[in-house]
């Protein structure tokens, strides 16, 4: 009877415990459904004396099968105010991208392939501003169940299939109650630790989980960026219009 | 006298109205040159202000962009203008433009010679090729999925003014005059049938566009006393490409000119241009390779050609790099080499930018022309600070 009672658990156990893939998909999902979002973002990047440097831009979004479209609008600092970014996200292949300089009113379609490097400048990278879709990456079998700073969460290791990733692989915590993301730590091309991004201030707006700030620590520099999210409007009615390459001079 | 009404009448009514754009620049520039030219002054100081508004109306947009321009020395170049003053009304797939602008046409880094709707500022800076003056045009763009098509109708042909004659800017004898001579009155339109698209699968970008109206170059003749620019009305068919592939860029921009003057040559221009970048060659910093080429050929030997248009790109080659060091400051370098082959001189030049405090702009600069025999230049060096504050 021991025995029955035993295996019964086990196999409960077994179809109740979920892959690190699919915590990544759960998670994934959360925050899916915005269809699109107008974001008023801060930036503040500190360096290694504590020094802080603010960046403003607008972020609008529109949530795609094959990948997102976005268009960054820089607010300040005030020698790049108007300058855009449009990108075209694609699962496979290389993601389209142009940069709009007002002061020469100049289209310049940009090579996308810079995954790993500094989005304005920041500790962010463009492949970490980018869209986090779950398909990107291969993961580790293994999955422990952990606590961090009071949540329970899981914590897996993911590998980036782009070749052109700056990264060798990423573990992440993922709460175990609402699936959103807590943590990720990157390591670099030599599998050294480079950076810990921490999320929180996560609301629900409209439903949609949606993350109020992400604070990114790069442990080889000592340097650090804050992104905060002022304002957020989700399900936006944005449409394709709205990510066409006429808007960009506009 | 017309300009300053029409830009105050503009302004006045910009402040009256609510939730307008606004962003702009001060600052000043100073260069020191190194030369032996007989009768030319040895620095340039001036104080620059460039101020943009815009006042959204419904679906439309009014758009002001002005420069002022105060040379310590040159009294030629203290001057007030406006290169944008124009209205914008947004339709579901087009737009409707009526004003004055600027535009950018081409794919090239360093020259591009189908960027022609505007004459260039040359009393700013002749070797600036993106300070421009802003054209009085009509202007209908109708958009699709992937691509856009474009009428646009320049009505009216700039002068072009030169630096006074201390300056070593000013190449032109003592008799020139800006008085504009054309072929048929300075208000006959030049129309522009411009067709762009992008690639679905490839990452490529292109634009056809067909001109019947004044070409961007003029002749200089004389009449009467002075020395004259004389505008001329061409055919020219131009088109320009950007394809991108993995890292690299590649570039081209080619033209064909008819003359309707008898008195210049038919043309043909290219250009080609690849630039690949290496990222992270240093903490964040990514550097930029590259290398273009640009050549002018004139059909008719006997007929004037790119040197008598004063057109230095006739058979040039341009070796540069690009060091953004993607820094908080968003600083960078960029530096290189330009061979000029057929007038015989080299040009090494390098700047480097950065940003102070969020709201300081600081650019050094540093060029040498070395001019071999045969050279219609003489040996010059150049040193330029531009200090700015932006608001």
């Amino acid at each position: 009877m021991k025995k029955i009672l035993l295996s019964t658990l086990l196999t409960a156990s077994t179809v109740m415990a979920l892959s690190n893939m699919e915590i990544a998909e759960k998670s994934d999902k959360v925050t899916d459904g915005f269809e699109s979002s107008i974001a008023q973002t801060e930036m503040i990047l500190v360096n290694a004396s504590n020094q802080k440097s603010i960046r403003q831009l607008e972020m609008k979004t529109l949530e795609g099968e094959d990948g997102d479209k976005t268009i960054s609008t820089f607010l300040t600092p005030a020698d790049v105010k108007g300058t855009k970014t449009l990108g075209h996200e694609h699962l496979d292949r290389d993601d389209d991208q142009w940069l709009y300089l007002p002061a020469l009113k100049r289209v310049k379609r940009i090579a996308s392939r810079n995954k790993s490097g500094s989005f304005m400048g920041s500790e962010f990278s463009y492949e970490d501003i980018g869209n986090q879709n779950y398909k990107k990456y291969t993961y580790d079998e293994k999955v422990e169940e952990v606590d961090l700073n009071g949540v329970k969460c899981y914590k897996g290791s993911r590998i980036p299939k782009d070749k052109n990733s700056g990264y060798t692989k990423q573990i992440s915590w993922v709460a175990q109650d609402t699936f959103l993301l807590q943590q990720v730590e990157y390591y670099d091309r030599k599998s050294e630790l480079l950076k810990t991004a921490t999320f929180s201030d996560y609301k629900q707006i409209d439903g949609v989980w949606r993350v109020g700030k992400i604070e990114m620590k790069n442990h080889q520099n000592d340097k650090s960026t804050i992104l905060i999210w002022k304002e957020d409007k989700v399900k936006a009615g944005l449409t394709d219009k709205e990510f066409n390459k006429r808007v960009l001079k506009q | 006298m017309y300009k300053v009404i029409l830009i105050s009448t503009f302004l006045s009514s910009l402040l009256l109205a609510e939730g307008f754009e606004y962003k702009g620049n001060i600052g000043f520039e100073n260069a020191y040159i190194n030369h032996d030219i007989a009768g030319k002054r040895d620095k340039q100081n001036a104080f620059r202000l460039e101020l943009e508004l815009k006042q959204k109306v419904d679906d439309g947009q009014f758009v002001f962009n002005g420069k002022a321009i105060f040379d310590k020395d040159d009294k030629e170049r203290r001057y007030v203008d406006a290169n944008d003053l124009y209205y914008k009304y947004n339709f579901e797939n087009s737009d409707l433009l009526i004003g004055r602008n600027t535009r950018f046409w081409g794919a090239m880094e360093f020259y591009n010679h189908t960027d022609n709707f505007n004459t260039k500022d040359t009393l700013d800076d002749p070797f600036d090729y993106d300070s421009k003056i802003g054209a009085w045009n009509i202007a209908y763009t109708h958009y699709f999925d992937n691509s856009e098509f474009a009428v646009i109708a320049k009505v009216h042909e700039e002068k072009q003014k030169v630096q006074d004659v201390q300056s070593v800017n000013n190449f032109f004898p003592p008799i020139y005059s800006d008085n504009l001579e054309t072929q048929s009155g300075r208000d006959r339109p030049t129309l522009y049938l411009k067709y762009s698209g992008s690639g679905e699968e490839t990452q490529i970008d292109y634009s056809l566009i067909y001109q019947n109206g004044y070409d961007e170059q003029r002749y200089l003749a004389p009449v009467q006393r002075e020395l004259r620019q004389h505008a001329y009305i061409v055919n020219k068919l131009m088109g320009y490409a950007t394809l991108v592939d993995g890292e690299t860029i590649y570039k081209t921009e080619l033209a064909y000119t008819k003359s309707d003057d008898s008195k210049v040559s038919d043309y043909s221009q290219i250009s080609l241009g690849v630039e690949h970048t290496l990222y992270g060659v240093w903490d964040k910093a990514d550097l930029g390779l590259l290398a273009e080429y640009y050549r002018y050929d004139a059909k008719d030997s006997n007929k004037l050609g790119a040197k008598d248009f004063g057109n230095l790109f006739a058979d040039d080659v341009t070796l540069g790099f690009r060091l953004s060091l993607n820094d908080g400051a968003d600083s960078d370098v960029l530096g290189g080499i330009a061979i000029d082959r057929d007038n015989h001189e080299k040009i090494l030049f390098v700047e480097y930018n950065t940003r102070l405090y969020d709201t300081y702009k600081l650019g050094l600069s540093y060029q040498h022309l070395s001019p071999e025999t045969g050279s219609i230049f003489q040996e010059l060096d150049r040193a330029v600070v531009e200090f700015g504050y932006y608001f």
